[in-house]
């Protein structure tokens, strides 16, 4: 597919948010676009702006400046329509802890408009992948960490969004939940979607996606495509320590 | 014994900013404050027992002996609920259970943390009261005096060995009542309404045994301290320690109940030790419960509003700490109403008071109203964590605050239709439904106001399992600005009973109602978005 012809999913473009009164911008004047059916890892320190990025395009957090288009819809003109094509995992795992694993996931399927039977469809086949389906009926405050992470994934993808949007996603899970929600993003961007999703995991960017980005202090510092870097011979490692360490030195 | 210190530091450091440096000077505005709340206490119980006094009521040594019991009694209720939220369920436990040190230092500390508290407590509510006792007794001498310094040390530790011993009962109660969502409020509003039921019946049977009315109101006093110091006397212990604190000469019985302490708080620690290990543990812990689930989950298709609704209904009533907070008042509204107004009926004596009877009955449906109305005040709050689903779903901000709105308004006007059923036999039923009516607008602007204070002022930090009202700021706004609609209600209705304009104030009333209703309901709408879209998390 020539550049032309390409298809962004997600456009970020020019995005620049400060909190409240703050003169210093959390993010600043960021770009990138997402193509369709490609994972993109989102990489930075801490305190870089991941999170504020991904709550801004996911509609979270109001933005001063520029626009973000999901699947050619503005979040900023268009919310309510831009909203229906995202799928988003928190970093803070919160779920609705008096509900049960299976009142959420209805809860958010009947949010998002999806047919009972697509929802029924998909739930049960990520509670076989998650082997969750044990708990699915009990309330979500007597899930470990991993199972409320899990369930979070399972309402994120009830209505089977075209931009699945995950902040840190595998920190403390434990390996095997860790390789079936690996398993999940590689599945839904086969079937043609995207994921974009924050990490500290180098490896598993460098594993997983097709392409990532780094930002620090809310400015981005270069995008990489995976597989030319590996055909280089770089690792994401070294670049993503020398692109941190040079700005601070 | 540095371990139990440096543990009881840390614990009391959590739960305020006294101790966090022991430098004068950041705790001196600490230190005006508590003395600045102990000064407008003593005034205010002053005040409250200046008329008790001026009426001839005696101040002796039985008098004392009651009070002595009465704050005991208080202070077993506030001990037995801080054991439950120290020992039992406090969220520091988990992280105290890891320090190096041995299972009975911490137990040890927390007893002493258990202990401030209820010293505290004691000190706020007897400080003032005997104060004030000694200032209208002039005859209290030194031994009173010294006497009150030294109970404040001693009369914390029965109540906490006796709290202490409750909780035992009342933690596996609870555990219990943990998974019986239903039956555990079932038997909180029970309690309540037997309490309630308790109280009315004590102010009736007071106003047939002793006559109020201007006529007997000497021979009323005469009987009420013949009462005192018949019952005074019998209160055996306190009758002693009372006796103590008015004569040096009585002052053996001292010894004698540090005695008794020592006795009690050391069979306190022995018994209730093993019983803290294991029901603080098993706080912490998490269970699945193995059932056998289906193989394959259908799902049912509700629409968005509905949806919504159920979500704030299933959340709410799954924690019986929310529902007896919210929904209180709501529940128990007809059942309220109805005995307050049999009671001001039975005691009403002139056409007087008479007039202002349905005056009177409306104040206190509104304020009930209001009350039912606080829930609101944290509708945003009580997301905590789980907000950002609000703002990622593809649904109109207008739809999910209607769903909010609705919640409360379906429960409240419910309760006031209820209480319009039951209030029509005591009252003509055209007075009770105009009544109601203009409660009902009120009621409405009064949801919108609380919302709109919640949406402008938000807190989405806590995990969303909290109890809701504690992480929200706006709950005593919403408090506040119910009972002042409730009570101005009321009074206009009072006041314009004596014009005897038959309906027409009631027409006023829901005139006044509907456009204060209008008004806040059109500034909540017109805010919605705009503020919705400012809450960051």
């Amino acid at each position: 597919m020539s550049e032309l012809e390409t298809k962004y999913l997600l456009e970020i473009k020019n995005l620049t948010k400060h909190y409240g009164e703050s003169n210093v911008n959390a993010v600043e004047d960021l770009s990138i676009s997402l193509k369709e059916g490609e994972i993109y890892g989102f990489l930075g320190p801490n305190g870089a702006g991941k999170s504020t990025t991904i709550k801004s395009l996911v509609g979270i957090y109001p933005f001063q400046h520029g626009d973000i288009l999901i699947n050619g819809v503005s979040i900023k003109t268009h919310p309510l329509e831009a909203k229906k094509n995202v799928g988003y995992v928190s970093d803070n795992h919160a779920v609705f802890e008096r509900l049960t694993g299976y009142e959420y996931v209805n809860h958010i399927a009947n949010l998002y408009g999806v047919d009972p039977k697509d929802a029924e469809e998909r739930t049960n086949r990520l509670l076989d992948i998650f082997k969750l389906r044990f708990a699915f009926h009990q309330p979500i405050k007597s899930y470990s960490h991993g199972m409320k992470q899990k369930i979070s994934v399972i309402g994120a993808l009830v209505h089977n969004p075209k931009l699945w949007v995950l902040d840190e996603p595998l920190t403390g899970l434990d390996p095997q939940s860790s390789y079936q929600l690996k398993k999940v993003m590689k599945q839904h961007a086969k079937e043609g979607n995207t994921v974009f999703f924050s990490s500290h995991i180098l490896d598993v960017v460098e594993n997983l996606c097709n392409r990532c980005c780094i930002i620090k202090k809310g400015k981005l510092q270069g995008v990489y495509d995976i597989k030319e870097l590996k055909a280089r011979g770089e690792s994401l490692e070294e670049i993503f320590v020398s692109v941190i360490g040079e700005e601070d030195k | 014994m540095r371990n139990v210190l440096l543990l009881l530091k840390l614990q009391l450091d959590n739960q305020s900013d006294l101790l966090k440096t022991l430098k004068p000077k950041k705790m001196i505005p600490s230190i005006i404050k508590i003395f600045a709340l102990f000064v407008l206490g003593t005034l205010g119980v002053g005040l409250a027992l200046a008329r008790v006094d001026m009426m001839g009521f005696a101040i002796n040594r039985e008098l004392l002996s009651i009070v002595l019991l009465a704050t005991q009694v208080i202070s077993i209720v506030f001990a037995t609920g801080n054991i439950i939220k120290t020992l039992y369920m406090s969220k520091d436990n988990e992280m105290l259970f890891c320090l190096p040190v041995t299972p009975n230092q911490l137990f040890i500390s927390k007893l002493l943390v258990i202990y401030i508290k209820e010293f505290a407590v004691n000190a706020a509510i007897s400080i003032p009261l005997y104060l004030v006792l000694g200032f209208f007794e002039k005859s209290f001498g030194a031994s009173y005096y010294l006497s009150i310094i030294m109970l404040l040390f001693l009369l914390p530790i029965t109540p906490i060995a006796l709290g202490a011993f409750l909780s035992i009962p009342l933690m596996l109660l609870i555990r219990f009542l943990r998974k019986h969502t239903v039956l555990s409020i079932l038997l909180v509003f029970s309690l309540v309404a037997a309490c309630l039921w308790a109280y009315t019946s004590f102010v009736a049977t007071a106003f047939t045994e002793f006559d109020f009315s201007g006529q007997e109101q000497i021979q009323t006093v005469i009987d009420i301290n013949q009462k005192i110091v018949w019952l005074g006397s019998k209160i055996l212990v306190y009758y002693q320690l009372a006796g103590a604190m008015l004569s040096f000469s009585l002052w053996y019985v001292y010894p004698l109940f540090i005695l008794a302490c020592l006795g009690i708080a050391v069979a306190t620690i022995f018994f209730t030790r093993h019983f803290f290990f294991k029901a603080a543990m098993s706080s912490l812990e998490k269970t699945i419960k193995k059932r056998r689930e289906p193989e394959y989950d259908t799902f049912k298709k509700q629409g968005v509003l509905a949806s919504l609704f159920k979500k704030e209904c299933l959340c709410v009533f799954r924690s019986a700490s929310d529902v007896f907070e919210y929904f209180l008042f709501t529940i128990l509204m007809p059942v309220i109403v109805f005995s307050y107004d049999q009671l001001l009926l039975s005691i009403v004596i002139d056409q007087g008071g008479t007039d202002m009877t349905p005056g009177a009955h409306l104040m206190v449906v509104a304020i009930l109203a209001m009350l039912s109305n606080i829930s609101s005040a944290s509708a945003i709050s009580r997301d905590g964590g789980n907000f950002y689903v609000s703002k990622m779903v593809p649904v109109g901000y207008y739809s999910q605050i209607f769903a909010k709105f609705l919640f409360n308004a379906v429960f409240t006007a419910a309760a006031l239709l209820a209480t319009s059923v039951v209030s029509m036999f005591l009252f003509p039923a055209w007075q009770v439904l105009l009544g109601t009516v203009a409660v009902i607008f009120a009621s409405i602007g009064h949801i919108a106001y609380s919302i709109d204070t919640d949406i402008k002022n938000p807190t989405v930090f806590n995990d969303g399992d909290e109890k809701s009202s504690a992480v929200s700021k706006s709950t005593p706004k919403s408090l506040i600005y119910g009972l002042i609609i409730g009570f101005v209600m009321g009074v206009f209705m009072m006041i314009t009973a004596k014009m005897e304009l038959s309906f027409v104030p009631y027409i006023i009333l829901i005139a006044a109602a509907f456009v204060f209703m209008v008004y806040r309901v059109y500034t909540l709408v017109l805010r919605i978005n705009l503020r919705y879209d400012k809450i960051e998390m």
